[in-house]
């Protein structure tokens, strides 16, 4: 009993004086995001800092909430531990919840830093990632938002948003994309996001989906083929806006609000050839006209629905015409087959590449009215 | 002679299958067999049911608890030594786990803290279980059990709510079926772990019902272990999920409760180490208890300090990196578990195929419960 | 001093040891020289001589002065002894050859409570209980008569554990009372009281019950070895019984339960527990006892099962508030930081931004802190009670938080942890829980969450270890007793809980229907 009262001593002394694992705050400085770019083929790592404010202080007059830091260097934790040499706290990086990857970096090589980023615990794989879009990471974080002290948290923020609201871009968390970056038969897609003069001065802006093929960035989608590619994408979601001109020789425009809607892709094999089949089943309300044109009516329901369903086919035909031209297999394709008929995927593996962009897809609509708010006619301006 | 209830023998052999497996197995088996790695984890079932007959056919037809087992089976001589290795092995294996976990939690939790300062703590804690005798650490094991097993649903369900992708399952099948054969084999050095019944079952209230709290142990860790790796690969994908260390780890990283909580994989860790301590306790002990009854020792509990630091010592140096301790996982540890788990239950298996049963277990049985009634 | 003195004392032909070993002599004046030795220096010790009867008879009445309902000694023993022998049925007024002794036990003197004693021990083991002793000239015996009576707090509603549903009586520092309450509620034969007297100075009344028919026979007689091996020169409260009988004697886990409320006692006893009493407290103990004394409340039963499981719950989870939280929430800002939402991270950050100490050592500074301003709270006259909580709560907590000592957090923490551990329905309970969780802020301080669940795991090994009276500590939880475990959890309604909860050795675990009555 004594031994054991004199290890536990020892113990007990040895681990407090091991506690060199505690962190104090006062010593840690916490990071929103992360951003990687490449400088003079160097890495250069720019994070972004949230300077707590000061109770009882007003943070206007210490100017913008946040710091930014950055440092260059041959990798990734070069550069990240560089930063310590000009910078007095420990970086949290595992508070960050954006990783902005630069542009230059994305169209040369992500293997610089995926290996860095997949083994380091601090690096939340659940974090939202985005690729810069003619802006460095750096300026990205530098740029104020408004209404939010931290661009870091303000583009999650904005990517969740637009996407029950006008249903654009499709947020990314990093788990994903490093796993379509590592699968066959798929490739990665990141939402971009831009720097732009508004009212208020430069602030950030989301544009583009970025679209890699292997390790690089091969190019981008619009905002059209943006939204292509979210109705395309196997599964239900829910928002967003589509315009479509009022029938009937009618000069307006009327605005359809979707609410829920669910994909469905399978591939076939069509004459020994790889057929991609697409089925989308949506609903939606009738949300705006522009014009005082007697529009909603019941007649008129299987027109305005034939219209919504052309609208949503011609995006995902855009999308997908966009991506064959590119050659990469954003819609994981080659996955979907794989996982339909893995001795099919076996031959085609290899040829992967020249198959994607001649593969057919047939693409069915299915687009319903259910409710129109608060008006079940359409106003009429006299 | 002890006596441990239902419940608590069902506690402390899941809690001995488990916690190390819930970490390893996905790593394993999707490097064997990628996306099919759960069906592979599911079909360990079948060498769990083939231990179970056979560790219950043993029980049947033994008198005394293991390690006084094999002297009755091997004869004096061949079974003192057989059983002189057994506390080698186990030795061994209560040295693996602890420095496993300790070095995943230097890895994951606390980097900067030596890794002996972590062995160092829980031996103490350990220690003090074992000091504290079988019966408790029964008790312990059934709170643990009632404590942890809940928790592990949970995550589960958190990770399997967002990450539903039933599609990184497929295609099922079309795979290599000697890797295939090979991994269910895998997860049969995971079941043999039953082994332990040997002992505990003699101390069993219902001896009767031994075989049947088995399978019940045994079905809750396939379930626990295919729910596992479907979730891991289901999150990561079959490639991903094979290049993590720790995939099952990096997973509850993953969790996000309510875009609030997130990053509880500390939590995790806290409840896993029951686990942990529950699955090193129990191979401590054998190794306390083989010793006992070997060299005819009064007591098993004053060996828990003097072996604490043979423990310690091994546990520090049974490898110098992580990938060599990956290679004692994936190599070292099935090549001898298989020889302790399978193959030696396997000999005194077909051994008491050509014995009688024991004539006077009955008689032995009642003898046992006029004992227990009169220390109780 | 004490040297000389005893010297004295044993010139002295009789010492007080030897007398009190001694019987009582038939000689009024030997008796009067043996009192003289005995209460020497006693001065409350009152020895009225009297007269009485022809031929003259003398008497001599002792009491100590205090102890005893003066106007009853005087109605009932000194009046009829003077005034009265003419009641007894003698013509000539001549008590010759009678036996007087029996005559005035019977016939003449009228307490309820009256006993006849031969020894010097027995006789001032009455008196000073509060009775009277009564020495007739020629007679061996001396007559006790009951007459105790001293102030007494009266019965009020205990304190400590207060309810709002159900009764609120209490008990108070006299045994005779508290028994009385209990058979008040009991009303069967089966309840039995046994006394033990123990205390070799203070010759302390103790008393163990129990219902006959439910309690396990084998619990009862260990406990009754157990006190009566106890060999103390004083017994002072039920907690000096309490170390020497419980199992582990070192561990701080409460393994009696303590209680001033009778009800409390009554349904503890039909679940076939035993209580033990001591006369001068007002504390009774009750054993066996597991962990669910520390969510458990008597009022519980007093109100509806739903409130009364939620509340369950609420104390269940204030329990382990009350343990872990300052531990976890050092762990977490200086270990775990990912865990936190940055948005709290960062309010955090900024409260602790200049603050000199790092975590642990604040969080032990406001917790010890708070343990003192508890205790000088429990200590400090009522009418100074306030301007302490004033000023250490209010001035130093604000004070302390404006100067950046402490950040707002900590406080906070602290805080809630304090209220938290009010909720304990037990005091006795609670100390552990307070003891414990400066050991969870070391251990989190030196391994984080890890170090926490380490010490978690060690606790829970001592607690699955410990005993009480041959019951697991843990009881329904391990070993598993899932009839058993849903009335602690919460509370089962009262047409559900058809069996008692179990004891090892339990006589009848039947409590409603199915024939079997154990009432009577």
């Amino acid at each position: 009993m004594k031994l054991l009262r004199i290890i536990g001593l020892i113990i007990i002394v040895l681990a407090g004086s091991g506690c060199s694992a505690a962190r104090e705050l006062n010593d840690a400085a916490i990071v929103a995001g992360i951003g990687m770019e490449l400088e003079d083929q160097q890495l250069k790592v720019s994070l972004q800092l949230a300077q707590p404010a000061l109770s009882g202080q007003s943070s206007s007059s210490s100017g913008p909430p946040f710091k930014v830091v950055s440092e260059t260097g041959r990798s990734f934790n070069e550069s990240l531990k560089k930063i310590g040499l000009s910078f007095p706290r420990e970086p949290l990086l595992s508070q960050a919840n954006l990783i902005i990857l630069g542009e230059k970096l994305s169209k040369t090589d992500l293997a610089l830093v995926a290996d860095a980023s997949l083994r380091n615990p601090s690096i939340r794989k659940n974090s939202v990632v985005a690729v810069a879009r003619a802006a460095s990471p750096e300026d990205i974080f530098n740029t104020e938002v408004l209404m939010e002290s931290l661009s870091a948290s303000a583009i999650p923020k904005m990517l969740k948003n637009q996407e029950s609201q006008i249903g654009i871009y499709k947020s990314v968390t990093y788990d994903e994309f490093l796993n379509k970056l590592s699968t066959p038969g798929i490739e990665a897609v990141a939402p971009q996001v831009t720097l732009f003069d508004s009212l208020n001065g430069k602030t950030v802006k989301l544009e583009g989906t970025a679209v890699f093929k292997g390790r690089r960035m091969v190019g981008s989608l619009n905002s059209r083929e943006s939204r292509g590619f979210r109705f395309i994408t196997p599964g239900r979601m829910a928002g967003g806006i589509i315009n479509i001109p009022a029938p009937f020789d009618d000069p307006g425009m009327v605005a359809m609000e979707l609410t829920r809607s669910q994909t469905i892709v399978k591939p076939e094999l069509q004459d020994g050839k790889i057929v991609m089949k697409i089925e989308y089943v949506g609903e939606g309300n009738y949300y705006e006209q522009t014009s005082s044109a007697d529009i909603l009516s019941l007649e008129n329901i299987p027109v305005l629905e034939t219209l919504t369903e052309q609208a949503i086919k011609a995006d995902i035909k855009a999308c997908i015409s966009k991506s064959q031209k590119l050659g990469s297999d954003i819609f994981g394709w080659g996955n979907m087959v794989n996982s339909w008929d893995p001795d099919l995927w076996k031959q085609a593996e290899n040829d992967w590449d020249k198959i994607f962009p001649g593969i057919n897809a047939e693409i069915t609509v299915k687009f319903d009215i259910r409710r129109s708010y608060l008006t079940d006619r359409s106003m009429v301006l006299k | 002679m002890p006596r441990i209830s239902n419940f608590q023998l069902y506690a402390m052999l899941f809690l001995f299958l488990s916690p190390l497996a819930f970490l390893e197995i996905p790593e394993i088996l999707t490097n064997l067999v990628n996306q099919n790695a759960w069906l592979a984890a599911f079909l360990g079932i079948i060498p769990g049911y083939l231990m179970i007959f056979v560790f219950n056919y043993i029980l049947k037809k033994s008198r005394y608890p293991f390690p006084q087992l094999l002297i009755e089976h091997l004869g004096k001589y061949l079974g003192g030594m057989v059983g002189f290795f057994y506390i080698l092995y186990f030795v061994f294996l209560t040295s693996f786990t602890l420095r496993f976990f300790t070095d995943f939690i230097e890895t994951n939790v606390l980097p900067g803290t030596p890794i002996s300062i972590h062995i160092g703590v829980l031996l103490l804690a350990l220690v003090i279980g074992i000091r504290s005798g079988i019966v408790n650490i029964a008790r312990l094991h059934e709170i643990i059990l009632i404590i942890a097993l809940p928790f592990i649903i949970i995550i589960l369900v958190l990770i399997l709510g967002p990450h539903w992708n039933t599609e990184r399952l497929l295609p099922v099948g079309h795979v290599d079926y000697k890797l295939f054969m090979f991994s269910i084999g895998s997860t049969m050095f995971v079941v043999s772990k039953l082994f332990i019944v040997l002992t505990l079952g003699f101390w069993c209230e219902k001896k009767g019902q031994v075989a049947s709290i088995m399978v019940k142990a045994l079905w809750t860790y396939i379930i626990i272990i295919t729910l596992t790796t479907m979730a891991t690969i289901m999150t990561f994908g079959g490639i991903i999920t094979s290049f993590l260390t720790f995939p099952t780890f990096s997973m509850v990283t993953l969790v996000n409760i309510g875009n609030f909580i997130q990053n509880i994989d500390i939590i995790f860790i806290g409840f896993w180490i029951l686990g942990i301590f529950a699955a090193t306790i129990m191979a401590w002990f054998m190794v306390c208890y083989s010793t006992q009854i070997l060299f005819g020792l009064k007591d098993y509990k004053f060996l828990a300090a003097p072996s604490s630091l043979m423990i310690g010592i091994i546990s520090i140096l049974i490898s110098s990196n992580i990938l060599e301790l990956l290679v004692v996982t994936q190599r070292l540890i099935p090549i001898i578990e298989g020889a302790f788990f399978i193959i030696i239950p396997l000999i005194i298996f077909f051994i008491t195929l050509f014995k009688p049963y024991p004539v006077n277990e009955q008689v032995l049985n009642t003898g046992q419960n006029d004992q227990m009634g009169n220390t109780a | 001093m004490r040297y000389i003195k005893s010297k004295e004392e044993q010139d002295q032909a009789d010492s007080p040891q030897e007398i009190i070993k001694a019987e009582i002599s038939s000689s009024l004046e030997d008796n009067r020289q043996a009192l003289n030795v005995l209460f020497d220096s006693c001065s409350d010790i009152v020895m009225r001589d009297f007269s009485f009867g022809s031929p003259e008879t003398r008497g001599l009445v002792i009491y100590f002065d205090g102890l005893v309902n003066k106007d009853e000694l005087e109605q009932n023993i000194l009046r009829p002894l003077l005034l009265g022998m003419d009641m007894l049925d003698t013509k000539d007024d001549d008590l010759s050859g009678k036996d007087i002794f029996e005559e005035i036990k019977n016939k003449i003197i009228s307490p309820a409570e009256m006993k006849a004693v031969k020894t010097w021990d027995e006789l001032c083991h009455h008196i000073s209980s509060g009775d009277s002793a009564l020495l007739i000239d020629g007679y061996e015996d001396g007559i006790v008569s009951g007459t105790r009576s001293w102030p007494t707090r009266g019965i009020t509603a205990p304190e400590n554990e207060v309810v709002i549903f159900g009764p609120k009586e209490g008990f108070n520092e006299t045994l005779r009372f508290n028994t009385a309450q209990i058979r008040r509620r009991l009303k069967s034969t089966n309840f039995k009281i046994e006394s033990f007297v123990l205390g070799r100075v203070t010759k302390t009344d103790v008393i163990m019950c129990y219902i006959k028919n439910i309690a396990p026979a084998g619990m009862i007689e260990e406990i009754k070895k157990r006190i009566n091996e106890i060999d103390i020169d004083g017994v002072l409260d039920t907690n000096y019984i309490k170390e020497f009988i419980v199992d582990d004697t070192k561990s701080l886990f409460s393994q009696v339960m303590h209680t001033e409320r009778p009800d409390r006692v009554c349904g503890q006893l039909l679940e076939g527990r035993i209580c033990i009493m001591v006369d001068g407290s007002p504390m009774a103990l009750i054993l066996p006892t597991t962990f669910s004394e520390y969510i458990t409340s008597p009022d519980d039963y007093y109100t509806h099962f739903i409130p009364a499981s939620l509340i369950r719950l609420l104390r269940f989870s204030a329990f382990w508030i009350s343990l872990l939280l300052p531990s976890l929430y050092v762990a977490l800002i200086s270990y775990h930081q990912e865990m936190i939402p940055t948005a709290l991270l960062l309010t955090i950050a900024a409260s602790r931004e200049g603050v000199p100490f790092p975590s642990f050592v604040e969080a032990f500074l406001l917790e010890a802190m708070f343990e003192m301003l508890r205790e000088a709270g429990i200590r400090l006259p009522r009418a100074v009670g306030p301007a302490v909580s004033i000023v250490g709560a209010l001035i130093i907590g604000d004070a302390a938080v404006r100067a950046g000592l402490v950040s707002t957090p900590m406080v906070v923490v602290v805080a809630a942890t304090g209220i938290a551990s009010f909720v304990s329905p037990s005091y006795n309970a609670s100390l552990i829980v307070r003891i414990l969780r400066f050991g969870f802020l070391a251990a989190s301080a030196m391994l984080g969450f890890l170090g926490i669940m380490i010490l978690l795991v060690i606790v829970l090994i001592r607690m699955v270890s410990l005993t009480s009276f041959g019951v697991p500590y843990l009881a329904p939880l391990s070993p598993l007793d899932l009839s058993q475990i849903s009335d602690i959890m919460v509370r089962r309604p009262w047409f559900v809980n058809r069996r008692r909860p179990y004891l090892e050795g339990m006589l009848n675990q039947i409590r409603q229907g199915n024939g079997k009555d154990d009432a009577s």
